[in-house]
C-alpha cells in the first residue's frame, strides 16, 4: 500500500494510521532525538507528534509524498518548539548513535560531537541527517523545512565550517 | 580526525528506535486518543448536563439579538397564523434546554398562553359571526392549531407535576374555551386528572371537585359515560344532542 492509499484511511481506522505510523515513525524519531538528544525526551514529543497528525490529518489535503512529509515534519518542528526544549542534554554517544570503533576513538569522537554543536542548529541538522540518517537532500530538505538547493548549501557550508573548526583545534 | 571528516561522519548512524520504544510510543498515542475522545465527551455531556440554564440564556441572547426577529415575532402569532408553529417549537425548546423546577413553571405559563390564544381567536371568530351557534374558525389550519393548542394544555394536565391548585386553575379555563366552542347551552363536559381533579360543566354552570371531595352525581357521570363514549374519546367532550 502506497502513502496516499493510507493517507486516504488514516483517520477512518487505527490499522490504517498505524500504517503510517511505521513507516514514519524512524525518520521522525531520528529528526526529534538528533535535535534535542534525549531519548526518553524525543520518545514524549514523537507521541505528541503523532496525536497532533491524528488531529491535522482531516484536513490534509495530499499532493505528492513530499508535500506529506513537509507537513508532517512542519508538524515535529511545531511540537518540538511546543514542547520548550531549549537545553540541549548531553546523552552518552551509545544511547543515541552506533558507532563501530566508538570505544577506540571515543575522544576524537566526543571532540567530533562537540564541535559540531558550534554549528548553527540548522547546519548541524541537515549534516546529522546526511550522514548519520542517510537522508538525500530531498528529504533533508522536507525535514528542516528548506529547498533542496538551500539543504545542498547548508550541506556545504556546514562541512567547510566544522573542517575549520577541527582544524584549529588540533 | 579532520581528514577523513565524511567519512568518520558516515561511519556514525542514529540508533533505530527498538521494537519495544515503537510499541511504547504506539501505546501511548493510543492512550491520549483514547482519554482525548473520553475529555470530549464528557464535554458534551457536561454542556447538556449542568449548562442548561446557559444555553437557554445563550438562545434567549440570540433570539432577541441577530436574526431572532422572525422568532420573537413568532411569539406573538396566534392560532391559525404562519408563525403559529414556529412559536411552538421555540416552546418546546425552552422546555428541553430548562431545568425541573423551571420547566413546570413553563408548562403552567406555556399552558395560559395557549389558552389565552384559543380565547382571542374564539373570541374574534364569534364576533365576526354573531348569529352562528357553533364556531366558525377561518381556515381548517386555525382549527387544527386550536384542537393542538387545547391538546397541549391537557397534556399538561396530565403530565406535569404542578400543583392541583394551577391545575384547577388551567382546567377551568379549558372547561369555559370549551363552552365557548360550543355555545349549545344543554353542553355536558368533564375533565378528570390524574390527581383525581375534576371540572365539570352542566347546564351553563362550571364545578370543580378536588380530590378527597365526594362526588354526589357519580351514577349520573357513569350514565353520562357510557352514553357517549365516542365523545369522550375526542376530549372529554359530552353532548347530550
Amino acid at each position: 500500500m502506497d502513502l496516499q492509499d493510507i493517507l486516504k484511511n488514516a483517520n477512518a481506522n487505527d490499522s490504517s494510521f498505524r500504517a503510517l505510523y511505521d513507516l514514519t515513525i524512524d525518520r521522525v524519531f531520528s529528526y526529534t532525538v538528533l535535535r534535542i538528544r534525549d531519548k526518553d525526551k524525543a520518545k514524549d514529543i514523537c507521541q505528541e507528534v503523532y496525536f497532533a497528525l491524528w488531529r491535522a490529518l482531516p484536513k490534509f489535503q495530499y499532493i505528492t509524498d513530499a508535500h506529506f512529509y513537509s507537513f508532517l515534519f512542519m508538524v515535529v518542528r511545531r511540537r518540538i518548539i511546543k514542547s520548550r526544549i531549549k537545553e540541549h542534554h548531553d546523552a552518552s554517544l551509545d544511547e543515541i548513535y552506533d558507532i563501530p570503533d566508538v570505544e577506540e576513538r571515543k575522544e576524537d569522537y566526543t571532540f567530533m560531537f562537540k564541535q559540531l554543536g558550534n554549528l548553527k542548529e540548522k547546519e548541524r541538522m541537515v549534516v546529522e541527517l546526511r550522514y548519520f540518517k542517510d537522508l538525500d537532500y530531498k528529504q533533508i530538505a522536507s525535514a528542516t523545512g528548506t529547498t533542496e538547493n538551500n539543504a545542498r548549501v547548508l550541506h556545504h557550508r556546514s562541512i567547510s565550517k566544522l573542517q575549520k573548526l577541527l582544524k584549529v583545534y588540533e | 580526525m579532520n581528514k577523513n571528516l565524511e567519512e568518520n561522519l558516515k561511519n556514525i548512524k542514529v540508533k533505530d528506535l527498538s521494537e519495544n520504544d515503537k510499541n511504547e510510543i504506539w501505546s501511548n498515542f493510543v492512550l491520549t486518543k483514547i482519554t482525548n475522545e473520553k475529555k470530549q465527551q464528557n464535554k458534551y455531556l457536561l454542556l447538556f448536563n449542568f449548562k442548561k440554564p446557559m444555553i437557554a440564556t445563550l438562545l434567549s441572547i440570540l433570539i432577541l439579538l441577530g436574526g431572532g426577529g422572525v422568532v420573537v415575532a413568532s411569539n406573538s402569532a396566534g392560532p391559525g397564523d404562519f408563525l403559529f408553529g414556529l412559536d411552538r417549537t421555540v416552546e418546546k425548546v425552552q422546555l428541553n434546554f430548562s431545568g425541573e423546577g423551571k420547566r413546570n413553571e413553563l408548562k403552567i405559563k406555556f399552558a395560559d398562553e395557549r389558552l389565552i390564544e384559543a380565547k382571542n381567536v374564539i373570541k374574534e371568530n364569534k364576533n365576526e359571526n354573531p348569529n352562528e351557534n357553533s364556531l366558525k374558525f377561518k381556515s381548517e389550519k386555525q382549527s387544527e392549531d386550536i384542537e393542538d393548542s387545547l391538546g397541549s394544555v391537557a397534556d399538561a394536565l396530565e403530565n406535569s407535576d404542578i400543583t392541583v391548585e394551577e391545575k384547577a386553575r388551567i382546567s377551568i379555563a379549558l372547561a369555559s374555551i370549551m363552552t365557548l366552542i360550543d355555545a349549545n347551552p344543554d353542553l355536558k363536559l368533564k375533565i378528570k386528572t390524574e390527581d383525581g381533579l375534576k371540572v365539570e360543566v352542566k347546564d351553563g354552570e362550571i364545578k370543580i371537585k378536588t380530590p378527597g371531595e365526594e362526588d354526589e352525581n357519580d351514577e349520573d357521570d357513569v350514565d353520562d359515560e357510557n352514553e357517549n363514549n365516542e365523545d369522550e374519546d375526542d376530549g372529554d367532550n359530552e353532548d347530550d344532542n
